[in-house]
């Protein structure tokens, strides 16, 4: 039940849209990261990683 | 946050400070308390021993702070009390030009992503967890730092997208306007009426059109069904949605380029269109300039307020002094380019503001004791009110009397500059219409200040008949 134990709390039907979107841009994200590791394969560069 | 003497006696907890389970603050008079009770004492464990706490201090992200044995907090039962030293003036987001809410929103977005790489994340996304130091934004709510659980969604989201997302996006047509919103209603503007003054241009961009318009529908489909099913409508626990890090990850890089993509109407123009100055011969105003900078020198107040600074060149003489200053003016536009400037300077002790001085903040949220008023935020060590009196007299009609009262309960000291009937600027506010008989005299003017203030020196400027009065409370 702690889930729901929110100090704000913003209701079902935002989470719902915050997964879908999320969801969403997770996969346009994902393929973009395998779309640029494979161009750096190609070009024979080291692969990166991101932080802040 | 006036003094060490709290303004509801025998409380020791800001009054305002009662949502978070977690604890809550106490303003003394040079620091600000925060205390952590048992409920909020897992979670402040883990922030302090993670490098999260570490590198936030590092990047100046948020006000250092030191943890003092919990034997020092009055309060019973305080798991740990945090130390910070306090801002001279705390603003609120309706105070904020629209840069200003814009980076309050990146700094938000920065914080939660460093959070979340942590194994922490933000449990809420209030605009008011956030102020300025000079013209850096700051993050002040430590306790806003939970752990992340994994699969769970940002507890944040709504608050971010009414808080500021949505804000940002009507300041594009509404402009300052938007301020006098987010005063009205301080814990944002409900998505779903964003979305409905939203409607348009804006529902064409991938980024509103997620966090605001399919955001909103969502919202209200889930409304219509707990209306049909009632209480049994809530999703079991075990139904619950879930997404992964990266997921919430790739949510906050989308909110941050939907905020950055955001163009502030207007720009540079505001510049151009002010300095008033312009009646003054030059020497005029470089005999103004060191009047003004010597005074400050010599009352060396803790804190300076401009209460009209058009584009700060009066209230940046006490900032470079190292003085804590608010500028505050009327016109977001005018705020808005001197924060741009203060920012790309690097300036530490100059917070420009929007605030119109005929109607000054007021007391806000819950019993009036979550927001302060100006006034209640003060007193200034020192005001600046210069070019300002016409202005209130003629365009508000405001008496000179009622003008010199407030100002006595705002500051200290003040330096006030008296423009004369002649002077051109103020003949162009009043010939040919009723304010030519508006009482405004240099007598009238001193007499409004006897009682309350005594001149502790004036200087005429010139040939324009302007005269600058250093006055202190008597």
């Amino acid at each position: 039940m702690k889930f729901f134990l929110l100090y704000v709390d913003p209701g079902t039907g935002s989470f719902i849209a915050q997964v879908l979107i999320a969801g969403f841009l997770g996969f346009l994200f994902a393929i973009r990261s395998w779309l640029y590791k494979m161009w750096r394969k190609m070009r024979g560069l080291p692969l990166e990683d991101d932080d802040d | 946050m006036t003094t060490d003497a709290p303004r509801h006696p025998g409380s020791f907890r800001h009054p305002g400070s009662f949502r978070d389970p977690a604890g809550f603050v106490a303003v003394r008079e040079d620091h600000v308390l925060r205390v952590v009770l048992p409920p909020g004492r897992d979670d402040y464990a883990l922030f302090a021993a993670s490098p999260l706490a570490e590198k936030l201090r590092e990047k100046q992200l948020i006000l250092p702070f030191e943890e003092i044995p919990a034997s020092e907090s009055p309060h019973p039962g305080a798991a740990h009390v945090l130390r910070s030293p306090r801002l001279a003036l705390y603003s609120f987001p309706y105070e904020w030009s629209v840069s200003q809410l814009r980076d309050a929103a990146l700094l938000t977005l920065r914080v939660l992503r460093l959070a979340l790489r942590h194994g922490m994340t933000l449990k809420d996304a209030s605009a008011f967890n956030v102020s300025f130091a000079g013209a850096r934004p700051v993050f002040t709510d430590l306790l806003s730092f939970t752990a992340y659980r994994e699969g769970e969604p940002w507890a944040g989201y709504l608050q971010f997208c009414e808080q500021f997302l949505v804000p940002l996006l009507l300041s594009r047509r509404a402009g300052r306007a938007v301020s006098d919103l987010l005063r009205a209603r301080h814990d944002g503007i409900p998505l779903d009426a964003g979305a409905r003054l939203l409607r348009g241009w804006s529902s064409l961009r991938p980024g509103p059109l997620m966090h605001v318009h399919l955001h909103a529908r969502s919202i209200r489909r889930d409304a219509r069904r707990m209306r049909r099913e009632g209480v049994s409508g809530r999703l079991a626990p075990a139904a619950a949605p879930r997404q992964s890090l990266k997921q919430t990850l790739a949510l906050v890089d989308s909110l941050r380029r939907t905020v950055e993509s955001i163009t502030l109407p207007g720009g540079g123009s505001a510049w151009d269109r002010y300095y008033d100055d312009t009646v003054y011969s030059g020497a005029e105003t470089r005999k103004k300039e060191d009047l003004v900078r010597g005074w400050i020198a010599r009352v060396s107040p803790a804190s300076v307020w401009d209460l009209g600074s058009n584009t700060g060149r009066y209230a940046r003489l006490a900032a470079d002094a190292g003085i804590p200053t608010a500028a505050f003016d009327a016109d977001d536009a005018v705020v808005d380019a001197m924060y741009r400037d203060a920012r790309e300077r690097g300036d530490e002790h100059l917070t420009p503001l929007v605030m119109n001085l005929a109607n000054p903040s007021p007391a806000l949220g819950w019993a009036h004791s979550e927001r302060e008023s100006l006034e209640a935020r003060g007193p200034a060590g020192l005001a600046l009110y210069l070019g300002l009196m016409h202005h209130l007299r003629f365009t508000h009609m405001v008496p000179l009397e009622e003008q010199m009262s407030y100002l006595a309960r705002i500051a200290r000291h003040a330096i006030v500059e008296w423009i004369p009937r002649e002077d051109v600027n103020v003949r162009a506010m009043t010939e040919g219409s009723v304010r030519e008989g508006f009482a405004y005299s240099r007598e009238g003017f001193l007499s409004a200040l006897e009682g309350r203030f005594r001149v502790v020196e004036s200087v005429v400027l010139g040939e324009s008949g302007r005269e600058m009065f250093l006055v202190s409370r008597t």
